[in-house]
């Protein structure tokens, strides 16, 4: 298929097209304070919805009485479990895995376990005070290792593997002259979307629902509400509202099946707003890993194998966790040629918080180790980071390890080239003080501080993979009103920052020849565009936008024709009396499932990045300062080119972060710094220059030669950080986030457990 | 938050007068009021000092030393220069304590009075003993953030900038309370919590902080603060430290060495300020005396990084007075 754009109408140049440098419409009022975002949502005379939660990580419900609290001023409702009219579960890929309100045992600390909603939310709140649990403590299981034992106890009645995934490659017992090893630990991060978990739920006259709410797939929503609702989808109508920053943890309901029965049980709108400490216990976050690896070379550099074995902390519920380890399987070796692998890859459940999608989907776990151990190899080989990565990089047509072929993508020795070939930062020696490490206050005038550089190369695939009937759907509808020609775009696209109304904007004016576009509210009345993640919106939902409007196009050239006209020399107006309206369902080409042996031509596209981190450790005292990060990636066609250098600074300072200050401290199954004093995301100030080279290697399939960008920049700058870390410390830093009493100390993080790389970890030892 | 009254007097009898029941003062609230949407603090009365005449702005008549408000926002004394050219540790503490938006709001007052960031002691559902519980689990939990130095039943670190570099100047407060009128050392106001001493000052009840003074003798001083965090803005120290000194032909005299964020006090380490006493702050004389200003350290599981960060912090701030 031959994508070129059709000329625009001959008379006036359209600006706001493909390529051009594209302002957020919301950017002006969001700097204002004038955009609406979910957590504003008010309506007349609406009650406020509250959750009462766990503190207990794993427990028994012996009894729940609600009747002192539903008789508290201003109480409109108590609901648990009970009260659930519809199917009581719920789930983003498994719709038995996880209670609306908790069914009888809690599995993690602030599972919901009752509902209430008040005319005020102190109310609210103080009727969840007022209900009556009476618990039996269970012995909870946090070790994810140890949760996947035979002899672990069975925490949820799915049992404690949430999902495994063996990839044979080659040779599983191929050997090699340089054998490098290691064991890597990832900590919990947040996706630290600045937006609480907000929405508003309005009963209709009908006995439906209409849900404005902050999320990432509003019809993922709407099929797991209306079940639960026990009403069909035809009655609940889910209304994206504005969305303060998702990441991957508004891919999971929080707050819409709740929202949704206090509206139905009382009749009146119902607001709930998580606050930010309920938002931390109340979204997934993204899965921590301990990753087991070993890597043989030839003595020149060149890989032999590959072998590993992950474990992911899935928490308590299912989640996204069986995607998340078959991206951590399936990349689990980077984007390097590897005849021989042998990678075991597994979700544990356990009674710690769930954690689901972020940024990067399990491709950030796998990267974090493997780029360690590449720098491992090159060093055992008197190679530099840049050569190994050259030497070993994937090229067009060759596979990786699940046997699937590359296909519309720069040669990642190209990427690395041109990222090590960016202009590097000034020495320490020239900077302003206030950028050397530890703080604006001149605690270093330079004494202790040494220079690191770092590399990290990372890939991941655009789309859903594994024979997931994956589609968007867009509606174009073009008329004239008095100003003339006029395109309204309507598709279920959630706009989550990440840029894709701009981008349905520039799509429909590249194709229709004409400026004035403007974009539905997205919302269920129109087909699912699926979800705002793995990098997807562009290539789905711009190709449905693209083609519905070359549909409307066709049209248009039919009335001209039928007129006699050539559409070029006609005001377009003239054809559109009557208005053309084309409705189009895309879907990408099929993907295979995925084998026993992990082997399928499972994802429909990659993304590829190099990053290259330079920082500042002051030595003695173990602060660091990241002074730049260069990045070279390979995203297919910038439709909007702005939007790919946020997308792409945007995703390394999530990348930075989890390198140096973002964890979730965990404690026997609670989050200790549920908040943003204690849970430290980067400032502007800790935010290095990004410079980025955007290559445009165009792939056969995507809109324009379009790939995704969002995720790319997340998977490998933390890897890129670390490794510069290292090189300024000599210390082995092989876990994230890199603490001052890992650089001062050198501490090191063991599992505790023994585990041969490639083995299976439900047979661990401990020792 | 519980419910509660709220009153706003207009002079201070009144404001004394209404804290005589066990009320609670409000200012920039910039603590009160996340204490209390935490559970942490359930006052029944509320009485605002913020219309009170007299406790806001600073002052300083010639040779009468230095005199600040408690009520004057950490904002002003940041920016005032005539304040920057008479004690400039005041602006390098404040200028990355909290945000903006926070110094804008909070209080000289306030800032002094602060409750520590233990996260077992901000989390509700924890009864830590500072609360009234039977044990500090940040002994043996998660204490990354958590006292090397001088701690004794709780482990929490005091928190303030402002206040290491007020003790390094030797500040005096003066409390008023309906019984009358004392003063004392801002030093002299901390403790460490331990046996019935469940809290971080010795402030009485229905007591206020009027007035921060600081003498004409030690305003003489050079002072130097440095302050370790783990991102660059908007986070408390992991070490702060504040020095002081009268440097007269190279030699110094009234050293004064205070450490935050290491102990549950404001850390002053006397008998490193007396190995200094005379020195010309020379490396080795500094690096000694860092070396003092941690002896005893008792770091735990996780904070060990807090030893060679704080000693490097010393050694690095002192130098700085002469260099």
């Amino acid at each position: 298929m031959t994508l070129a754009p059709p000329r625009p109408g001959a008379r006036v140049k359209v600006r706001g097209v493909i390529g051009e440098p594209a302002p957020r419409e919301d950017a002006v009022p969001k700097v204002k304070g004038e955009f609406q975002y979910a957590s504003d949502l008010w309506r007349e005379g609406m009650l406020h919805g509250a959750t009462l939660r766990s503190p207990y990580p794993f427990a028994r419900i012996r009894k729940v009485d609600v009747s002192a609290a539903a008789k508290l001023p201003g109480v409109r409702a108590v609901l648990t479990q009970d009260d659930v009219p519809g199917k009581k579960t719920y789930g983003l890929m498994d719709r038995d895995d996880q209670p609306v309100l908790a069914d009888g045992y809690v599995r993690f600390v602030g599972e919901p376990v009752a509902v209430v909603a008040a005319d005020t939310i102190e109310q609210a709140r103080a009727a969840t005070k007022a209900i009556v649990l009476e618990y039996e403590v269970l012995e909870p299981t946090f070790d994810p290792i140890a949760a996947i034992q035979p002899s672990a106890a069975k925490l949820h009645p799915k049992g404690n593997v949430l999902e495994r995934v063996r990839i044979l490659h080659g040779d599983p017992a191929a050997k090699a002259d340089v054998v490098v090893e290691g064991e890597y630990e990832f900590a919990m991060q947040d996706q630290a979307a600045l937006g609480p978990e907000a929405g508003l739920a309005i009963p209709r006259e009908d006995g439906g629902v209409t849900l404005h709410v902050a999320t990432q797939w509003l019809h993922e929503d709407l099929d797991q509400l209306a079940p639960c609702l026990g009403l069909p989808e035809s009655k609940v109508r889910i209304v994206l509202s504005g969305v303060g920053g998702a990441f991957g943890a508004r891919e999971d309901t929080s707050i819409q099946i709740h929202a949704c029965l206090l509206a139905l049980k009382t009749r009146r709108a119902v607001r709930m707003t998580y606050g930010r400490e309920e938002s931390f216990f109340g979204h997934v976050h993204r899965h921590p890993a301990r990753l087991f690896y070993a890597h043989g070379a030839t003595k020149k550099g060149e890989l032999v194998f590959v072998r590993a074995t992950i474990v992911l902390d899935g928490g308590a519920y299912a989640s996204s966790s069986s995607a998340v380890v078959a991206n951590a399987g399936s990349f689990a070796a980077g984007p390097y040629r590897v005849p021989n692998a042998v990678v075991d890859c597994v979700g544990a459940r356990t009674n710690n918080p769930p954690t689901g999608a972020m940024r990067g989907f399990g491709a950030v776990q796998s990267c974090f180790a493997y780029e360690a151990q590449m720098d491992k190899l090159a060093k055992a080989c008197g190679l530099d980071a840049v050569e190994i990565r050259m030497r070993n990089g994937l090229v067009e047509g060759d596979a990786i390890i699940t046997s699937q072929p590359l296909v519309g993508s720069a040669p990642i020795a190209e990427i690395v080239r041109r990222c090590a070939s960016l202009p590097l930062p000034e020495t320490a020696a020239h900077r302003d003080q206030s950028e050397l490490p530890g703080g604006h206050a001149n605690v270093t005038r330079g004494e202790g501080v040494v220079r690191g550089v770092g590399y990290a190369v990372g890939f991941k695939n655009v789309c859903y993979s594994n024979g997931f009937d994956d589609f968007a759907t867009a509606r174009v509808r073009l008329f004239a009103d008095a100003e003339g020609p006029l395109a309204r775009v309507h598709t279920a696209a959630a706009e989550v920052g990440q840029g894709i109304n701009t981008v349905q904007l520039q799509i429909a004016r590249t194709e229709l020849g004409i400026e004035r576009v403007e974009l539905e509210t997205a919302d269920t009345n129109v087909g699912s565009a699926g979800s705002s993640s793995a990098s997807r919106q562009t290539w789905m939902t711009g190709h449905a936008v693209l083609q519905a409007c070359r549909e409307v196009r066709q049209e248009l050239v039919r009335r001209a024709e039928r007129e006699g006209l050539t559409l070029d020399r006609t005001d377009l107006a003239d054809l559109l009396d009557r208005p053309i309206e084309k409705t189009v369902t895309y879907r990408h080409q099929d993907t295979e499932k995925r084998r026993p042996d992990g082997q399928s031509r499972g994802h429909v596209a990659f993304m590829f990045a190099a990053h290259r981190a330079v920082v500042d450790v002051d030595v003695e005292t173990g602060l660091v300062k990241v002074v730049q990060v260069a990045t070279a990636q390979d995203v297919g066609k910038a439709i909007n080119p702005l939007g790919v250098i946020g997308q792409i600074e945007g995703g390394i300072a999530q990348g930075v972060g989890l390198a140096v200050m973002e964890e979730l401290i965990v404690e026997k199954g609670r989050i200790r710094n549920a908040s943003f004093t204690d849970y430290l995301i980067p400032t502007i100030l800790d935010m290095p220059p990004v410079i980025a080279d955007v290559i445009e290697h165009p792939h056969p399939d995507g809109p324009y030669g379009a790939k995704g960008v969002g995720e790319a920049p997340t998977i490998s700058s933390t890897a890129a950080v670390v490794a510069a870390i290292r090189a300024a410390t000599n210390r082995d830093l092989e876990r994230v986030p890199v603490r001052p009493d890992d650089i001062v100390f050198g501490t090191s993080s063991r599992s505790g457990w023994r585990i041969a790389p490639g083995d299976d970890p439900r047979r661990a030892v401990r020792g | 938050m519980n419910a509660f009254s709220y009153v706003r007097p207009r002079t201070l009898s009144d404001g004394l007068r209404l804290l005589r029941s066990g009320a609670s003062a409000l200012a920039g609230g910039t603590d009160l009021l996340g204490l209390m949407k935490d559970g942490l603090a359930r006052p029944e009365l509320l009485v605002d000092l913020t219309g009170i005449e007299g406790l806001r702005g600073w002052s300083r008549a010639k040779g009468k030393g230095l005199r600040i408000g408690a009520l004057t926002p950490l904002v002003e004394l940041e920016e005032a220069e005539e304040l920057h050219r008479a004690m400039p540790i005041l602006r390098e503490s404040l200028r990355d304590a909290a945000t903006l938006q926070l110094r804008t709001m909070g209080t000289v007052g306030g800032n002094l009075l602060q409750r520590n960031r233990c996260w077992y002691f901000r989390d509700q559902a924890t009864a830590c003993w500072l609360k009234g519980g039977t044990k500090c689990f940040a002994v043996e939990g998660e204490n990354r953030l958590h006292a090397i130095l001088g701690a004794h039943e709780c482990v929490a670190v005091a928190p303030s900038d402002l206040v290491p570099a007020l003790i390094a100047y030797d500040a005096e407060i003066a409390l008023a309370s309906s019984r009358g009128r004392r003063t004392m050392k801002l030093a002299d106001l901390y403790v460490a919590p331990h046996g019935r001493e469940r809290r971080e000052h010795v402030l009485r009840p229905g007591e206020l902080i009027t007035e921060v003074r600081v003498s004409e003798s030690a305003l003489a001083r050079k002072g130097a603060f440095q302050k370790a965090m783990e991102r660059k803005a908007w986070s408390f120290a992991l070490v702060s430290v504040a020095a002081a000194a009268r440097i007269e032909r190279g030699v110094a005299r009234d050293v004064r060495l205070v450490l935050g964020g290491v102990a549950p006090i404001p850390w002053r380490v006397v008998a490193a300020e007396r190995g200094l006493e005379g020195s010309g702050f020379d490396e080795a004389a500094c690096a000694e005396a860092a070396d003092r200003a941690l002896q005893g350290a008792a770091p735990l599981r996780d904070n060990g990084y807090k030893l060679p960060l704080a000693r490097e912090l010393v050694r690095r701030t002192l130098r700085s007075l002469v260099v």
